[in-house]
C-alpha cells in the first residue's frame, strides 16, 4: 500500500468523504410517488431525481471516482401505498430486489451507448424507464468529467465523458465503470448488490493491460486497492439488518465453465489488496477444492489472521454437485457466485430469494417433546415424531410465501438474463427463481435429541414429564437437570458418530421436505444451513433439553451450540462435515472461532490452513473463520455466559476464556492492546 | 499389554511440530521444574482437579459413594452437579490409544501426533508399543531425563524430537529441577552418535534460565553436535499459576520480572541454527514493557 493509498484509506476510516453529503430534499418525493405512473417509471424517475442532486467530488489524484452525497433514496410509494401493497402481497423484507449478483460483463464491455442501440424503438415499461436512467446517469458522468477538468484531473475527466457510453478498454476502466453501475443499481433502490466474480469478469482487462505494458502488477494492485476503498465510501447508507450487511461480496478462485482452476493474478492481487487495507468491504469469499493447493490456503488463513472474518470458504465439490442435483444447468453451477452471506446464487441469472423463510430445528424438537414423548416407546418413535414435525414445517413454510410481488428494478434489469430482450423486468422472474429456507439452530436440535436419547430412553435417569416440566420452567428449580444436560458429552462437535448422525437426519428430512414443491414463480425450495439473525432474534426462543435456557441465543449458522466446550477443532471439523451437505446447499457455514494469537506464527497459520484443507477434503461446505479480538474478550468478561466456546491457547495447552482467572483475562486483554 | 496414563489429549496444537497435530500428554516426569507449564503433569498416577472458583459448596462430592473408581480418591467424582469435579488421567491400554489417535487420521495425514507431557519417554516401553501402531508422522516432546535404554528405543521410532536442554550447570539444575542433568546430556550425546537429527528447546526462564552463561555453556556442549537441526529459544509464558489452583497447589517459582534474555547470537556464533520463538503470552510484560 503506497502512500496515496493509505492516505486514501485513512480519509475513508474518517470519514471525511461524509461532510459533502445532505439528505434527499424533503417534498421532492412526489414527482415519483404518481399513482398514475407504473413502478418502474417511478423508480426510473427517482433514480433520475437522485442522480441530479448527486454532487461530483474528485480528487485531484483520484483515479476511481463516484460516490454517494444524497444520503437517503426515499420509498417509491407513499406509506400508505407501502401499507396497502403489503396487506395485499408478500413483500419480502423493504420490497425491493436484493440479494442478487448482476452479470456486469456485458455493459462493462460495450457500454451503455449499446444499450440504448439494442432497445432503441423498443416501447415498453422497462424501456421507457431504462432509456431515462441512462440518460440521467450520462448527465451525472458529465458533471463529474468537469469536476475532474476543473480539479485539473484530465485522466478522471477524459475517462467519465467516455467510458459509460463506450465501455472499458482498459483495466482502470473495467473498475470504474463497475463502480458506474454498482452505485446505480443502490441509487436506484435495490441493495444486497452483489459483487461477484470480479477476479473472473475483470481478469480479460487486466491481462490485456499487463500484456501490453500500460500497466505493471504493482499499479494494478494500486488501482485495485483505490477500488475496493470505494466500497467502504457508501456502505454506510447501504439498508441492511446491521451496519456492515451490505452484500458487498467477491466471490474468487473457483472453476471456469470447463471446470478447470480459475484462479488467477487477479484473484492473487484481490487478496493481497484486502490483506493491505483492512477494511469491513468488499467481503471475499474463496472458492476451493480437493485440487486446491496448499499454498491458497495459507495464502487465505494470513487473511483470516487479520482479524476480518474473511475469507468465508465454499467447497466447489459439494456446491457444485449440489446445485447441479437441484437442477441447475452445470455450466451455471459451475459459476455460482455467493450472496450477501452465504446462499449460493447464479450471477446474472438469478431472481432467487435465497432468505425468504427460516425452519426452526429446536421448535420442532420442542412441539414433538409435548405432543409425543409421553407416550413414545423408543427414541426411534421420538425421532419419527420429530421428523414429521419437520416435514410440517417446511412444508407450512412454502404456503406462508405466496402472492409475491417485488418492486421493479430497470436498471439493475439490464444486467439479468434476457430481461433486454424480452422487456420483461427482473423482479418479475428470471431463470432461475427458486427460494431458500434458512435451517436454525441444528446443533441445539441435535443436542437435544441425543440428551433425550440417553438420559430419557439409555440410562432412563430423566422422565419425559420431569424433562417437559423442566422445560416449561425454563429450568427454573431443576438445577441438577439442567447441568446434567448441560455439561453432557452428548453434544454435536464432539465427532461423536451417533450424535452427528441425528445431523444427517434432520437436515435430510428438512430437505426432503421440500423436495418436490414448487413456488407460484416455478422455482424450487432449497433448504440451507444458515441462521441468519434468527439465532439471536426470534419469537422461538425456549429452553432446550441439551440445557440451553430460554434467552440463550442458538449458534451462528451451522456451528455447535454457544455454550457447548467441544473437545477441539478437529473434532468440530469432524462433526460437522458428517451430513452430506450437497442436499442442503442454500448455504450457511461452520463458523470457529481461533484467539488472533493462533496465527501469530507461520507454523499456526499453516496449521489453520490444513485444517481448512482438511474440512475441503471431508466434505464441508462452507467454512468461516474467526480471528477473535480484544472487544470480543472484552464483551466475554462482561457476559461470559455468551462465550462458552471461546478458545485461548497458551504454548502447548488451551483454555476456555471464560474459565481463566480474571487477572489471567486481563493479561489476555492487555496483551491485545498492545499488539500491532 | 501395556498400559500408560495419559492426562490429555489436545486437538491442533500450534507448537508441537509441523501442520495439524494432536498433542497426546502422558502424565509422569522425572522433574520437578520449578516454572512447570503443567503441574497436572509430574505425577504419574491419576489426580483429582476441582475448579474452586465456581464451587458452591453443595457437599456432595463428599457423600459416599459407591463407583468403584471414585475409590481411590475420597471424594465422589461423578456427583458435582456442575461437574467441576475430575481426574487428571486417564488409564489405555496401547491399543486403545492407538486406536483413538488413528481415528484423527484424515488430520493426520497433514501434520501427525506429538508426545508430550509431563514426559512420555517415562512410559517407553508403553509408548514404543503405541507409536508402532501409528502410520503417521510422529514427534516427541522430552526432557530426557531417563535412562538411556528407556530413551533412545523411543527417540528412535519418532520422526521428530523436541528435546528440552534446559541448564548446563549441574548444581542449579538439581536446585531448579530437582534432578542432575547428567542423564539429559547423556542421552543428547546418545542421539547424536545415534545420527537421530534432534532440535534442542531451551525454555528461557527469566533469571533462573536466561543469562549469558548458561546460554553460551549450552551451545558449546550442543557445538559438536551433528545431528542437531536447531536450537528453539522459547519465551516464557508467564500464566501458569491457574493450573496449579485446580489441583489444590502453590505456584512460587522465583521467575524474574522482566523478559528473557534471548542470546540467539550466542548460537550462531558457533554455527547453530537458532531461532527464538515468542509464543503466546511471550510478548505480555510482566510488569511495563520500558523494562526492556
Amino acid at each position: 500500500m503506497n502512500h496515496r493509498i493509505q492516505a486514501l484509506r485513512n480519509a475513508v476510516l474518517a470519514g471525511d468523504h461524509k461532510i459533502c453529503r445532505s439528505p434527499f430534499p424533503r417534498g421532492k418525493e412526489a414527482a415519483f410517488r404518481d399513482p398514475a405512473l407504473p413502478y418502474s417509471m417511478r423508480t426510473a424517475i427517482r433514480f433520475a431525481k437522485i442522480c441530479d442532486l448527486e454532487r461530483p467530488v474528485v480528487a485531484k489524484d483520484s483515479r476511481i471516482v463516484l460516490q454517494r452525497t444524497v444520503i437517503d433514496v426515499p420509498e417509491v410509494c407513499s406509506d400508505e401505498e407501502m401499507t396497502a401493497l403489503r396487506a395485499s402481497y408478500f413483500l419480502h423484507e423493504r420490497g425491493n430486489v436484493s440479494n442478487i449478483c448482476p452479470d456486469y460483463a456485458g455493459v462493462i464491455a460495450s457500454g451503455l451507448d449499446a444499450v440504448l442501440i439494442s432497445i432503441d424503438g423498443k416501447s415498453g415499461q422497462l424501456y421507457d424507464a431504462l432509456r431515462l436512467e441512462i440518460a440521467a446517469l450520462y448527465r451525472l458522468c458529465d458533471r463529474y468529467s468537469a469536476e475532474a477538468e476543473r480539479m485539473g484531473n484530465t485522466a478522471v475527466a477524459e475517462r467519465l465523458s467516455r467510458l459509460p457510453r463506450k465501455g472499458a478498454k482498459s483495466f482502470a476502466d473495467a473498475l470504474q465503470l463497475f463502480r458506474i453501475l454498482h452505485f446505480s443499481i443502490w441509487a436506484e433502490g435495490e441493495y444486497h448488490v452483489i459483487v461477484g466474480r470480479l477476479d473472473q469478469y475483470l481478469y480479460p482487462y487486466l491481462a490485456a493491460d499487463l500484456a501490453s505494458g500500460v500497466l505493471t502488477e504493482e499499479d494494478a494492485l494500486e488501482l485495485l486497492e483505490e477500488f475496493f476503498i470505494s466500497f467502504n465510501l457508501d456502505s454506510d447508507l447501504y439498508p441492511g439488518m446491521q451496519q456492515g450487511d451490505d452484500g458487498q461480496s467477491i466471490v474468487l478462485g473457483g472453476c471456469t465453465a470447463d471446470g478447470e482452476d480459475a484462479y488467477n493474478l487477479l484473484s492473487q492481487l484481490c487478496m493481497t489488496a484486502c490483506g493491505n487495507l483492512c477494511l469491513a468491504d468488499p467481503k471475499i469469499n474463496l472458492r476451493v477444492s480437493q485440487n486446491t493447493p496448499e499454498e491458497r490456503y495459507v495464502e487465505a488463513t494470513k487473511l483470516t489472521a487479520k482479524g476480518l472474518g474473511f475469507p468465508q470458504y465454499s467447497n466447489d465439490d459439494v456446491v457444485i454437485p449440489g446445485l447441479i442435483a437441484l437442477g441447475y444447468d452445470p455450466v451455471d453451477a459451475r459459476n455460482y457466485t455467493v450472496a450477501a452471506c452465504w446462499e449460493f446464487i447464479i450471477p446474472g441469472k438469478g431472481m432467487e430469494i435465497p432468505n425468504i423463510a427460516a425452519l426452526f430445528f429446536p421448535s420442532a424438537v420442542n412441539r414433538a417433546l409435548h405432543t409425543s414423548l409421553a407416550d413414545t416407546p423408543d427414541f426411534d418413535s421420538f425421532l419419527d415424531a420429530v421428523k414429521s414435525e419437520i416435514t410440517a414445517e417446511a412444508k407450512r413454510l412454502t404456503e406462508t410465501v405466496k402472492n409475491l410481488f417485488i418492486l421493479p428494478a430497470p436498471f439493475l434489469s439490464m444486467l439479468e438474463g434476457d430481461c433486454l430482450q424480452t422487456g420483461r423486468d427482473v423482479s418479475l422472474g428470471n431463470v432461475y427463481n427458486h427460494y431458500g429456507i434458512h435451517g436454525v439452530g441444528l446443533s441445539t436440535a441435535v443436542d437435544s435429541l441425543a440428551a433425550i436419547r440417553q438420559f430419557v430412553f439409555k440410562k432412563q435417569t430423566v422422565s419425559p414429564a420431569d424433562l417437559i416440566a423442566a422445560i416449561d420452567a425454563d429450568y427454573a428449580g431443576y438445577t441438577d437437570l439442567y447441568t446434567t444436560l448441560r455439561y453432557a458429552d452428548c453434544k454435536m462437535g464432539n465427532g461423536i458418530k451417533e450424535v452427528d448422525g441425528l445431523a444427517v437426519t434432520l437436515l435430510k428430512t428438512f430437505a426432503n421436505g421440500l423436495n418436490g414443491i414448487r413456488n407460484e414463480r416455478g422455482g424450487i425450495f432449497r433448504a440451507g444451513t444458515g441462521s441468519a439473525m434468527f439465532y439471536l432474534h426470534s419469537d422461538e426462543s425456549f429452553a432446550t433439553p441439551d440445557g440451553k435456557c430460554a434467552a440463550e441465543p442458538y449458534g451462528t449458522n451451522y456451528s455447535p451450540g454457544l455454550y457447548v466446550r467441544n473437545k477441539g477443532p478437529l473434532s468440530v471439523i469432524r462433526s460437522f462435515t458428517t451430513p452430506d451437505l450437497t442436499k442442503t446447499i442454500n448455504g450457511g457455514p461452520l463458523t470457529m472461532e481461533f484467539h488472533a494469537d493462533s496465527f501469530l506464527t507461520e507454523q499456526g497459520i499453516r496449521s489453520v490452513a490444513l485444517l481448512v484443507k482438511v474440512f475441503v477434503e471431508k466434505g464441508g461446505h462452507q467454512l468461516q473463520l474467526n480471528a477473535v479480538d480484544v472487544e470480543v474478550l472484552k464483551d466475554a468478561q462482561l457476559h461470559p455466559e455468551n462465550y462458552r466456546s471461546l478458545i485461548v491457547r497458551v504454548w502447548g495447552w488451551s483454555a476456555y476464556f471464560v474459565e481463566l482467572s480474571r487477572e489471567y483475562q486481563d493479561h489476555v486483554i492487555r496483551r491485545q492492546e498492545f499488539a500491532v | 499389554m501395556k498400559r500408560g496414563t495419559i492426562f490429555d489429549i489436545k486437538e491442533l496444537g500450534l507448537y508441537d511440530g509441523d501442520g495439524i497435530r494432536l498433542t497426546v500428554f502422558l502424565k509422569g516426569c522425572p522433574l520437578s521444574c520449578v516454572w512447570c507449564q503443567n503441574p497436572e503433569g509430574p505425577k504419574m498416577p491419576p489426580e483429582v482437579f476441582r475448579h474452586q472458583s465456581r464451587c458452591k459448596g453443595c457437599g456432595r462430592c463428599k457423600l459416599p459413594c459407591h463407583h468403584p473408581d471414585c475409590a481411590p480418591f475420597g471424594i465422589c467424582l461423578h456427583a458435582c452437579p456442575d461437574h467441576l469435579v475430575g481426574l487428571y488421567g486417564k488409564v489405555y491400554t496401547a491399543d486403545e490409544l492407538a486406536e483413538e489417535i488413528n481415528g484423527y487420521g484424515d488430520f493426520l495425514a497433514y501434520g501427525g501426533v506429538t508426545f508430550s507431557g509431563g514426559e512420555p519417554a517415562l512410559q517407553s516401553e508403553f509408548l514404543c508399543e503405541v507409536a508402532r501402531q501409528i502410520p503417521f508422522p510422529k514427534a516427541m516432546e522430552t526432557c530426557a531425563a531417563v535412562p538411556t535404554e528407556d530413551f533412545l528405543p523411543l527417540a528412535l521410532l519418532m520422526d521428530d524430537l523436541f528435546v528440552d536442554l534446559k541448564m548446563m550447570d549441574e548444581g542449579e539444575h538439581i536446585r531448579y529441577t530437582g534432578r542432575s542433568n547428567r542423564q539429559i546430556l547423556e542421552n543428547i550425546r546418545a542421539l547424536d552418535a545415534a545420527k537421530k537429527p534432534f532440535v534442542i528447546r531451551l525454555p528461557l526462564i527469566p533469571g533462573i534460565t536466561d543469562s549469558d552463561e548458561n546460554q553460551a555453556a549450552i551451545a558449546d556442549f550442543l557445538s559438536e553436535m551433528s545431528s542437531l537441526q536447531r536450537v528453539e529459544l522459547l519465551s516464557y509464558n508467564p500464566f501458569t499459576p491457574t493450573k496449579y489452583a485446580l489441583i489444590g497447589r502453590a505456584y512460587d517459582a522465583p521467575i524474574a520480572n522482566r523478559p528473557p534474555n534471548i542470546r540467539t547470537d550466542l548460537f550462531a556464533e558457533r554455527g547453530i541454527p537458532a531461532v527464538a520463538l515468542r509464543l503466546r503470552g511471550a510478548d505480555a510484560p510482566h510488569s511495563s514493557p520500558s523494562n526492556h
